[in-house]
């Protein structure tokens, strides 16, 4: 991993287009500014980590379980969801 | 209208109408591929997010309000203004279903809801997988929880 000192004010550049500032340092919290294009989200390291999770469990559904018609709170034409009929 | 043929591990070779092709053009996080079509739509409360490029991935989703009459999508300003969202612009909302062998088991991700901008059946559309900010929006809500979300 690159290891950068910077202080507080100063910016590191990622390729030509994603810029992060260091805003503020406060104990072991460090405000960080970030630009980036419009292409490319911005997460938090958790919450991306959760949304991966979530997205890689529900792809690895083999089909979803047949759905009682009393389970589904609207009158869905077809009682279960495998497909394709 | 014309429709495009793909191979699935799911449902063998399945035909999708140009009106239920989706693009994502940041993709899904963990998930190969920005090109995906709606398979199913018309079958039932479950629709399938499948992928036009890996036959193996294919994601069910459905739409939130049908399991949480309360559901609301929050959208942060920076979010919303890096997709350049206008105010009353039509989308379809979805969320991901993590699925189990037992229904009632099944629960639903509202904390990363998927936006398709445009109305049904005006594909190719694009489409984001946002943060929900709204109180409550977790990451595993089960279905039939009845959760006043």
């Amino acid at each position: 991993m690159l290891r950068i000192k910077r202080h507080t004010g100063e910016r590191i550049v990622i390729g030509d287009e994603v810029v992060v500032e260091v805003l503020e340092v406060r104990g072991n919290t460090v405000r960080l500014g970030i630009d980036a294009p419009r292409s490319v989200p911005v997460y938090r390291e958790e919450i991306w980590l959760e949304i991966k999770r979530e997205n890689e469990a529900a792809a690895q559904a083999a089909e979803l379980p047949p759905l009682a018609a009393e389970l589904d709170p609207a009158s869905a034409p077809a009682p279960g969801a495998r497909l394709p009929g | 209208m014309l429709a495009t043929v793909i191979a699935t591990t799911r449902f063998g070779s399945v035909e999708v109408p140009a009106g239920d092709l989706i693009h994502f053009p940041e993709g899904l996080v963990g998930l190969p591929g920005n090109e995906y079509g709606l398979i199913g739509a018309e079958r039932g409360p479950f629709t399938w997010l499948q992928s036009l490029t890996e036959p193996e991935i294919a994601l069910p989703l459905t739409d939130p309000r049908r399991f949480f009459p309360n559901f609301t999508l929050d959208i942060s300003e920076s979010e919303g203004h890096r997709l350049s969202l206008e105010p009353g612009e039509t989308t379809e909302i979805f969320v991901t279903v993590r699925a189990t062998a037992v229904a009632t088991d099944c629960t639903a991700n509202l904390r990363a809801p998927i936006l398709v901008r445009g109305p049904a059946g005006s594909g190719p559309r694009s489409a984001h997988q946002v943060l929900n900010q709204a109180p409550g929006a977790a990451l595993r809500v089960p279905l039939f929880s009845g959760a006043l979300i």
